[in-house]
């Protein structure tokens, strides 16, 4: 019989809520800061049907959303873009997931009808105006063209989304950014130039062994290996980029490929942020059987028959255990002590992929 | 009609004089300005001061001790390093070691070596340090925890029970900067190096395919916030890499360097070069001083052509790079002739 995960996902929402800051944002861990990121996932993981985005909503957790929109709406910038906090007033790349939560907003009648407000529609329309104009790339020269695909063997017309305007595109912010755009109206999102362009980014940056890391798949002749972290944000906008035009194009062996290193690399990871990142990317693309063991580790960490299970280090020819993995915490119901990472797994968690096809 | 024409008034000989030395300092004061740009006249004029008084003062202390494998008792090798540099009192300081953590290629010697980081970290407690943290804000990879435990440096940190900060997820602050050389009147700083009262640079003997070499100067790439400036940090790169080098060199708190050169890396570094076994340990405050000296141990004359964030911060008057202001205490600098990186093209930075 299947796992039952929505205990878990329960307890994930509740540390979620119980995480907010005073100012209604979210922190890279509990107690941190306010950024735009961790507040636009924490957004994004509790509009679930089952979160605060359905029926009979727990008031505790309709106010968390109402506060975190209401932080979110007030760090929007008049040129359409978000700092990645407060007080930073030049447009970054937490715009992307800033703008995928709005897009679900707009895109899921109930949600907009609890917490939905007139003008999130030209926020969301001044967003991806930035999104395309600013975020987005420019165009080099042929001189420079030719050098880098010398020294880099990449295709520098092929345009990724930066990480600041102005700047060069990488493939997180990428993939977030092609998420955001095609959340807005999956079937026309996916079609435009910009997306398509987007895309073949990604494909033209893939590791040659399978995999992303930051946008370097070579290093003047040397190949620079896949990083867990760029690998599962980029298979999550492939899986809401695909078309069935891909199945006929090398994307498939790409998106393949990538799966592949992350199958592998998550048995090795000792970090539990890495291993709810990977959980989520591979459970968009296996059947249930995989998904049941990848939410399984990720809910208890390291475990032999149901007992916790340390790693084994030398150092110095001395043994250091550590249970370096240690999934859910059993009390606070969070990862980490991260509501951003528990954010993620309640992703993870989520049969309901709400947040990649709203409707 | 009549013209009632006034008599034309005419310059006294006086007026006329102080008229035209008016014009000719205003004159130079404009055209020493826009000369001086983008620092402007009186940050020249304080620069310059600055490099008169580098000129006068005594020769930078940097300690060079030999370390023959990373086996070796390296806490009392460092210990000696550290009074012959005459490093200046920890007693009582928040110290931060921001070693140089990038990427797990294993069988390189691209990390800072645990054992070296374990050493450092001893000797700031024995000293007096009132909290000794190690912190990363790592460029390629948005989480290092499997970078920690590969390097070896996750272990060692669990052994001695010492906090690990990633720095590019940190809370962040706004520093004013004091160069401005890199066009920004503002750096955004983890709050953890903000407040710190020291910082320990602890990068690795390396040659650099784009700063010619990486040593403690350059390590300092590493604090800035990957939230803020992105993964590889370029917006940094776009920028100029040796003004931004320089930048927070000078805007972030008072600094030492403890160079990990038992294995260095020539060639293609920082990722892809070879191992190279120079066997020491290098230390100093003036980081310019410790940078230039690694230099020459790599066999690489610092020059502005070669690598220019050195001559630069030595130009601003920010330390020395001169081997004849510079006091080389401990073992004789001996050249080990690491290969020289390749010389790529600038303009190709944003990647």
């Amino acid at each position: 019989m299947a796992t039952d995960f929505n205990p878990n996902l329960q307890k994930a929402y509740d540390f979620v809520v119980a995480s907010q800051n005073a100012d209604g944002g979210w922190g890279y861990r509990r107690g941190g800061m306010s950024y735009v990121e961790p507040t636009a996932f924490a957004l994004i993981a509790l509009f679930s049907p089952v979160g605060a985005g359905g029926v009979n909503v727990a008031d505790i957790r309709f106010q968390a959303v109402l506060k975190g929109l209401g932080w979110l709406r007030a760090q929007h910038h008049e040129d359409g873009s978000w700092g990645v906090m407060r007080d930073d007033q030049t447009g970054s790349w937490m715009t992307y997931p800033a703008t995928w939560a709005l897009n679900l907003l707009l895109g899921i009648p109930e949600l907009f009808a609890y917490y939905g407000n007139p003008e999130d529609k030209n926020m969301r329309d001044r967003a991806r105006g930035w999104i395309l104009n600013r975020g987005r790339e420019g165009g080099v020269d042929d001189v420079t063209f030719k050098q880098v695909k010398n020294l880099f063997k990449i295709d520098s017309n092929l345009r990724g989304f930066s990480w600041g305007a102005g700047e060069a595109g990488w493939v997180i912010p990428t993939s977030l950014a092609l998420v955001a755009l095609v959340v807005e109206d999956v079937p026309i999102m996916r079609e435009i130039p910009e997306v398509i362009n987007g895309k073949d980014y990604l494909a033209d940056r893939a590791c040659p062994d399978g995999g992303w890391n930051v946008g370097n798949p070579w290093m003047i002749g040397k190949k620079l290996p896949a990083t867990a972290d760029a690998t599962a944000f980029a298979l999550i906008a492939w899986r809401s980029c695909l078309t069935a035009a891909d199945f006929y194009s090398q994307n498939t062996q790409v998106v393949n490929a990538g799966i592949d290193y992350l199958d592998d690399y998550i048995k090795k990871t000792n970090s539990d942020h890495i291993l709810v990142l990977s959980t989520w990317a591979l459970s968009l693309f296996k059947e249930a059987t995989e998904r049941e063991d990848y939410r399984t580790r990720m809910v208890n960490g390291l475990v032999r028959d149901g007992q916790p299970v340390e790693r084994l280090f030398t150092y110095r020819g001395q043994e250091i255990k550590k249970r370096t993995l240690v999934g859910q915490d059993k009390e606070t119901g969070g990862w980490a002590n991260s509501p951003y990472t528990t954010a993620l797994a309640a992703l993870a968690l989520s049969d309901n992929r709400y947040y990649l096809e709203p409707k | 009609m009549s013209i009632n024409a006034q008599p034309k008034k005419r310059l006294s000989r006086r007026q006329f004089t102080r008229l035209i030395l008016t014009s000719a300092i205003g004159g130079t004061a404009v055209v020493a300005e826009f000369a001086s740009r983008p620092l402007g006249l009186l940050k020249s004029l304080g620069i310059t001061f600055r490099r008169v008084g580098k000129g006068f003062g005594e020769q930078s202390k940097v300690a060079i001790v030999n370390a023959s494998s990373y086996e070796v008792d390296l806490l009392t090798s460092l210990r000696t390093a550290w009074e012959l540099a005459e490093i200046q009192s920890v007693v009582g300081k928040r110290v931060v070691i921001k070693p140089n953590i990038i990427y797990n290629l294993p069988g390189r010697a691209i990390n800072t070596h645990p054992t070296v980081i374990e050493a450092a970290i001893l000797l700031l407690q024995e000293k007096g340090a009132k909290e000794v943290v190690v912190a990363e804000g790592t460029a390629y990879q948005r989480d290092l925890i499997d970078l920690l435990y590969s390097s070896g440096i996750g272990p060692m940190l669990d052994t001695h029970n010492i906090r690990f900060v990633d720095l590019n997820h940190d809370d962040i602050v706004k520093v004013k900067n004091k160069g401005g050389y890199a066009g920004r009147e503002i750096t955004w700083l983890p709050k953890t190096i903000a407040e710190a009262d020291l910082i320990v640079s602890m990068p690795k003997l390396k040659t650099h395919h784009w700063a010619g070499a990486t040593l403690s100067m350059k390590n300092l790439y590493g604090v800035v916030p990957g939230l803020k400036y992105g993964w590889p940090k370029n917006a940094l790169h776009v920028s100029g890499i040796d003004a931004n080098i320089v930048e927070l060199y000078e805007t972030i708190a008072p600094q030492i360097a403890i160079v990990d050169g038992i294995v260095g890396m020539e060639e293609d570094g920082p990722l892809f070069g070879k191992d190279k076994a120079a066997n020491v340990l290098v230390v100093g405050s003036d980081l310019v001083a410790v940078d230039a000296t690694c230099c020459r141990i790599m066999g690489l004359e610092p020059i502005k052509e070669r690598v220019r964030h050195i001559w630069y911060a030595d130009y601003l008057g920010l330390g020395v790079m001169n081997q004849d202001r510079i006091k080389v205490v401990g073992v004789p600098l001996a050249s080990q002739d690491f290969e020289k990186p390749p010389s790529l093209d600038k303009e190709l930075n944003r990647y």
